[in-house]
């Protein structure tokens, strides 16, 4: 046993030596790869794209992933980008902060890639955020926190596509305005997305004259409301605002009705899907929420400034997947077509695809909305590219104004 | 007046849910002195199993009781290939072999039913019953009928019966029960395999109230174990006081002092409880004693 101890030590102390080695080699590399591409005598574009496919955030990662695979496949049909193909580096990171930054790391430091896109969940984004920056590669995240690209000075490389919650509480408030409704109860669940909305609503309150009279909240998990309900009812709010993911939300309308209260119900971008309606049935009739436009693409007008955008996305992903792209996909869609509007302008390293992300990003219209990248701000949006959702026969509807 | 009232009503909603699972908790306890974590999975394949069937357009009586039986079948099986190999293990170990499972069988739900919440049908019409201006559902008041049911029907075969008496044998002293001719070990079978089948009876009441998930068992199982121990645990009519307890002050706490003080509220009252009386409202002092 002794005898074998010695070569063991002796082993390790040669790998671990080696992979030091290696470690500095490839530092060295990734240091070039900026600048030789730029060169112009790259034989592809490649990016990055980490995406949750599998795992608790799937619902969300697959649309993401089906699209950038979409783009990739029809820009290099179509002869790739001024004749160089496109090659996309897909990256399931399993819904795991862990695996997110093991992934971000291979794609920078051993692909060499020039962009790197995702992830899904705001967990992951802020996970590969850190190692984005400290590698100067650009980054453009389909997560909803705010903190993924503020403070901007801190997201020097770091954008984002999706619209924040404090897109989703103004389009709440200005909604409440339009319908002369001024006193509101909030029913928050008690994780962070829901903690997150209910920040929002207080520190957007006084801008739009709101007043929030009633505070509560829940757990996920909490099999019964009513008592929340009861206080929100008795403290003559005009609106219940309940900022959730499923199941909280069905639970919440469903005791509302129970109760008799007829109070109108305002959700979040959370449930903007069918499961809610599924579960809630017809306590789920009414239900106003904010959304992007691609939960009902057939309902958006021709008059639209997205019309075109949506619509050819949205016909190309259902010809070739038998699903909806979601919301989600339009995040997959516009992250990757961001990337190859500053390729196309002959942004072709990690430097200029940043520069050209800040600074030459205006009134871009994306599936998501219209952007306006500036040095101030990385996500681009405002509350307008979210659209106001009603419940009616079992459908989401798109809320005329 | 009509708060309170509703106030009142939610918190017995709750708290008969909080009970009902509890009751799982306290028939395996009482028996093998084991407790069981895995008691809210079986909640949880009661109420996905129920949705299964239902879907597939198995008459609801019919599903009610295949869904009883299936789970029942998995409790015998938890209980077979792994309590009983691991016998004369302390209970400690049993019970961390309970989690093990717990997470196992949360593991294969998630394959199964997938992530989503689903939705299973009330067992009757469930339009909201109107007391003096406060309200509860038709299946609020099933949970609680089911609930006052099972107390029952567990008081009659635990006292009233021979393999009551054979139950409360093996929890006594298992080597005099063997003398007697009583085997511990098909009575530690037979109480997984009831409480199984509580736990289904559970997961089918609380179904249609709570859009059953794969991953509902972690909080039911916890707030259960929690009424089973304020009740004093292995007692049966303890249990169901512990639940109601729990629910009324979650209820009450959210109604008058704040909803996000709930869970602080209800926990600190319990650990009061449990200093001033460390066996439970109705747990008996001596531990070597059995009995439900």
């Amino acid at each position: 046993m002794r005898k074998l101890l010695l070569p063991l030590l002796l082993a390790m102390m040669t790998a671990l030596f080696l992979a030091a080695c290696s470690e500095s080699v490839e530092k060295e590399e990734a240091g070039k790869a900026g600048g030789s591409a730029g060169s112009g005598e790259v034989s592809e574009y490649k990016i990055g794209a980490i995406y949750s496919k599998t795992g608790p955030n799937s619902p969300l990662g697959e649309p993401e992933w089906n699209a950038t695979k979409l783009i990739e496949e029809k820009i290099n049909s179509e002869g790739g980008i001024n004749g160089v193909p496109l090659k996309i580096i897909l990256a399931d990171d399993e819904s795991s902060q862990e695996k997110a930054t093991q992934e971000a790391n291979r794609l920078i430091n051993d692909e060499k890639v020039l962009v790197l896109l995702g992830s899904s969940g705001s967990g992951e984004s802020l996970a590969i955020k850190g190692i984005a920056l400290q590698q100067q590669v650009p980054m453009i995240s389909a997560a909803a926190s705010t903190h993924i690209v503020e403070p901007v000075e801190d997201a020097k490389w770091v954008f984002k596509t999706p619209q924040s919650d404090r897109h989703a509480v103004e389009r709440v408030y200005m909604y409440l305005n339009e319908q002369g409704i001024s006193k509101i109860g909030t029913i928050i669940d008690s994780n962070a997305f829901g903690s997150s909305g209910l920040e929002q609503m207080e520190a957007l309150a006084d801008e739009y004259k709101i007043e929030i009279v009633a505070k509560e909240s829940y757990n996920t998990q909490d099999p019964d409301m009513s008592a929340q309900l009861t206080k929100i009812n008795g403290a003559k709010a005009e609106a219940i605002v309940v900022w959730g993911t499923n199941p909280g939300p069905a639970v919440v309308a469903k005791n509302t009705r129970d109760l008799g209260i007829d109070l109108p119900i305002i959700g979040s971008h959370g449930i903007a899907n069918q499961n809610f309606i599924t579960l809630a049935e017809a306590a789920a009739e009414g239900v106003v929420i904010p959304t992007g436009k691609l939960l009902f693409p057939s309902q958006i007008s021709g008059d639209d400034v997205q019309f075109d955008a949506i619509s050819s996305f949205y016909k190309a992903y259902t010809d070739k997947y038998s699903s909806e792209p979601t919301n989600f996909g339009s995040y997959g869609y516009d992250n990757i077509m961001l990337v190859i509007d500053a390729l196309k302008n002959g942004a072709t390293d990690r430097e200029a695809i940043r520069e050209h992300l800040e600074n030459n990003i205006t009134n871009w219209i994306g599936t998501t909305g219209v952007f306006n990248f500036s040095d101030k701000d990385h996500n681009g949006l405002t509350a307008d590219s979210l659209v106001m959702a009603v419940v009616k026969d079992g459908k989401w509807m798109l809320l005329e104004k | 007046m009509g708060d309170l009232l509703q106030f009142t009503l939610t918190g017995v909603t709750i708290g008969s849910i909080y009970a009902i699972v509890a009751l799982g908790f306290v028939t395996i306890y009482s028996v093998t002195k084991v407790i069981n974590l895995a008691q809210g999975e079986f909640v949880m394949l009661g109420g996905l199993t129920m949705y299964s069937l239902t879907s597939a357009g198995v008459p609801y009586l019919l599903g009610f009781v295949i869904t009883i039986i299936v789970v029942s079948i998995l409790g015998w099986i938890m209980e077979y290939l792994l309590i009983r190999r691991a016998k004369g293990a302390d209970p400690i170990s049993l019970i961390i072999l309970t989690i093990g499972t717990a997470i196992f069988i949360r593991g294969i739900a998630s394959v199964v039913w997938g992530k989503d919440q689903l939705r299973v049908a009330p067992f009757t019409e469930n339009t909201p019953v109107n007391i003096a201006n406060a309200t509860i559902t038709p299946q609020a008041i099933w949970v609680v009928v089911i609930m006052l049911l099972v107390v029952f029907l567990l008081y009659i075969l635990i006292d009233k019966t021979m393999v009551g008496k054979a139950f409360q044998a093996s929890s006594v002293n298992p080597l005099a029960a063997r003398l007697m001719g009583i085997s511990p070990k098909r009575m530690s079978s037979l109480s997984f395999t009831l409480s199984a089948a509580l736990g289904a009876l559970a997961g089918l009441a609380i179904a249609p109230i709570m859009f059953p998930s794969y991953d509902m068992g972690t909080m039911l199982g916890i707030k259960g174990f929690s009424a089973a121990i304020l009740g004093g645990l292995g007692s049966a009519p303890g249990a169901v006081i512990g639940g109601l307890l729990i629910g009324l002050l979650e209820s009450l706490g959210a109604g008058y002092i704040s909803s996000g003080m709930k869970d602080a509220i209800t926990f600190s009252a319990i650990l009061l409880i449990l200093l001033i009386r460390p066996s439970g409202i109705l747990g008996e002092k001596s531990v070597g004693k059995g009995g439900l």
